[in-house]
């Protein structure tokens, strides 16, 4: 038996103490955990996004907001498809390539799944992660690279025929759906209880794509009772022209959609980020409070309930020294469970909630967990200083003497 | 040998100052066994306390063979209670969630060593003590007489040359008051210093030498008369 041994005991025979002074602690370093993790997430898919995109200008509905967008192009409201010819028709300068979209909620074998429907050609050319075989941080196509150029990737072709080649009842999965229902090319599958075949599977992307499935936009047009109807166009623009007056051009040409470029989308996406962190912060300081005066409340109840045990400890033999040592290793072990807890918890909490909070996939990260312990364990020692100050002060003699 | 020398210890109670301990002066030599008694409040268990080295005197020295206990570092008396002294209280002061067993074995851990011989140990004076069937046991599943017994044995794990016994027959019966005394006996038989305090009379002849406190002063001190040793 050592004193680690005696902590230990002392600390699982009053659970519910226990549970509920650390309930504060793993919940707030919980909701720290989790909203960093998004953040970053998000933050990776802004770059991402940025990198893989190509298309640099989004139309939208009027009533559709970049969010919105983002979070899975779900929205009732659509713009008509002929907004493509009013753009080409219009004369303006700058406009390389326009991929429409619509998506719908399906069921695909059953897993409720975001099936969006594409123009293939189109999307492959505003696709160039789809090209580049998930190198998502090699250059976009961009303004230098004109609609219709050969993928600079000469293994693309094989995926950029099958792509351009998408027959009216193929799909394309997205990687992490294509794990997720363990389909392969070639495979039948089921959209809205309609067969379909797997024409292709997409390299991964690191956005929200991977966890979708593409079908023909006629097919999702026709299968949502939405004919001649989009949720959005992604576009192409010639980085000098946009600059210059394309966006008031398109804003003209299309009074009643929205016309937003990827600055404005980033500057959306990084205000909400900013927002996140300033949030996480406030939370940072709340837990510091919440969560120290709940420890430092449990550890001034342990060392009144404890008093006596600390005097028989002291007649025993113990030094002033090992008294404190023993506090000070439960206050280690609330941090470390706290922390340990809250990592979990917060982990957990935003894989679950990343993909419909935010639309993207979040995984752990084990930094965090390095955090998590960290400003646990300082946070419960720093609680416990006045309480431990007071054990150490206790008087065994009076202690003892207590009934 | 252990000496108190002009020992003072005044307790304050918000603006009153109580004087446990007023100038107290006491010899008590190696192997003798001394019973202490007198009303409640008369410093009894300041004494016990203060001799254990638990208790500071306002003012006045303890001395242990002639080191003055109280000028020693904290560390120093902290070993001289765990090495030297042995205390039993009347309530038994038992951890209630650890078993017997590690009850026994609390003081040889204070080291912060960590030895499988601790158990041994603790067992071996359980055994001696007729505990040997409850070492897992927690204190709330023994009988009083069971955690008497326990709390002697965590009290006698390392062999304290003095033991400072406070009134532990208090909660005992008749027939285990008497087991425990003679327990008692047969240490300082074995050479240890024992100081006893107690209420009764019967208990207090156990002792070599008794003493009679009052208002933190010795009143009274009878000696037991020796026995002529016949052949």
């Amino acid at each position: 038996m050592n004193v680690f041994k005696i902590v230990f005991k002392e600390l699982t025979q009053r659970k519910n103490q226990l549970v509920t002074s650390l309930i504060a602690v793993v919940m707030g370093i919980a909701v720290i955990v989790a909203i960093r993790s998004i953040t970053y997430y998000s933050e990776r898919a802004i770059a991402l996004e940025m990198d893989a995109l190509g298309a640099n200008v989004l139309i939208l509905p009027k009533g559709v907001t970049v969010d919105d967008y983002y979070r899975a192009d779900l929205s009732n409201e659509t713009i008509p498809e002929t907004y493509i010819d009013d753009v080409l028709n219009s004369g303006l300068k700058g406009v390389d390539n326009l991929s429409p979209k619509l998506s719908m909620s399906a069921l695909v074998n059953g897993r409720k799944t975001i099936v969006t429907g594409i123009r293939p050609r189109e999307e492959f050319l505003a696709k160039p992660v789809w090209e580049m075989a998930g190198n998502i941080f090699e250059t976009p196509v961009g303004c230098a690279a004109p609609a219709g150029a050969p993928p600079k990737n000469p293994d693309a072709v094989d995926r950029r025929t099958t792509i351009e080649v998408l027959p009216v009842d193929g799909v394309l999965l997205g990687s992490d759906i294509s794990a997720i229902l363990g389909l392969e090319p070639g495979a039948s599958v089921s959209v809205n209880d309609e067969p379909f075949q797997v024409a292709d599977v997409l390299p991964p992307s690191g956005t929200v794509d991977d966890g979708r499935v593409f079908a023909h936009l006629s097919v999702v047009q026709r299968m949502t009772g939405q004919s001649g109807r989009i949720n959005a166009i992604e576009m192409m623009g010639c980085c000098e022209e946009i600059s210059k007056d394309l966006i008031a051009g398109l804003n003209r040409a299309l009074p009643d959609a929205k016309v937003v470029t990827i600055k404005q989308i980033v500057s959306t996406q990084q205000r909400t980020n900013r927002m996140m962190h300033r949030f996480s912060l406030v939370f940072l300081i709340i837990i510091l409070a919440v969560g120290g005066v709940s420890i430092a409340n449990y550890m001034f109840a342990n060392v009144y309930e404890r008093r006596r045990e600390i005097g028989i400890l002291v007649a025993l033999g113990a030094s002033r020294g090992l008294v404190q040592k023993i506090f000070i290793l439960k206050a280690v072990l609330l941090g470390l469970v706290g922390g340990i807890g809250g990592y979990v918890a917060g982990s957990v909490l935003a894989v679950v909630l990343g993909p419909s909070m935010a639309a993207i996939n979040v995984h752990p990260r084990f930094v965090w967990l390095l955090y998590s312990v960290a400003i646990s364990v300082l946070l419960s020692l720093a609680a416990s200083i006045i309480p431990v100050y007071r054990a150490v002060r206790l008087d065994p003699f009076v202690t003892l003497q207590e009934v | 040998m252990i000496q108190a020398v002009d020992l003072l210890k005044e307790f304050k109670l918000g603006s009153q100052v109580i004087q446990a301990l007023d100038g107290l002066n006491i010899e008590i030599s190696s192997g003798e066994f001394v019973s202490v008694a007198g009303p409640s409040g008369s410093g009894k268990s300041t004494l016990l306390m203060s001799l254990g080295g638990l208790v500071r005197p306002t003012s006045g020295r303890v001395l242990y063979n002639g080191v003055d206990i109280y000028a020693q570092p904290p560390n120093w008396q902290a070993r001289f209670r765990k090495d030297t002294v042995g205390f039993v209280f009347q309530q038994f002061h038992l951890i209630p969630y650890l078993s017997t067993w590690e009850n026994v074995a609390l003081p040889l851990m204070l080291d912060s060593s960590h030895s499988k011989q601790h158990k041994e140990i603790a067992v071996g004076h359980l055994d001696r003590l007729g505990l040997g069937s409850r070492l897992d046991h927690k204190p709330f599943q023994l009988s009083v007489g069971q955690q008497q017994r326990v709390a002697m044995a965590r009290t006698l794990v390392n062999d304290p040359a003095i033991i400072l016994a406070d009134e532990p027959t208090g909660n005992l019966d008749p027939s285990l008051a008497t087991d425990l005394v003679r327990l008692l006996k047969g240490l300082n038989k074995e050479g240890k210093t024992i100081v006893l305090v107690t209420h009764s009379k019967e208990i207090a002849k156990a002792a070599s030498r008794h003493l009679s406190l009052r208002e933190g002063r010795i009143q009274e001190t009878v000696n037991k008369p020796r026995k002529e040793h016949t052949p």
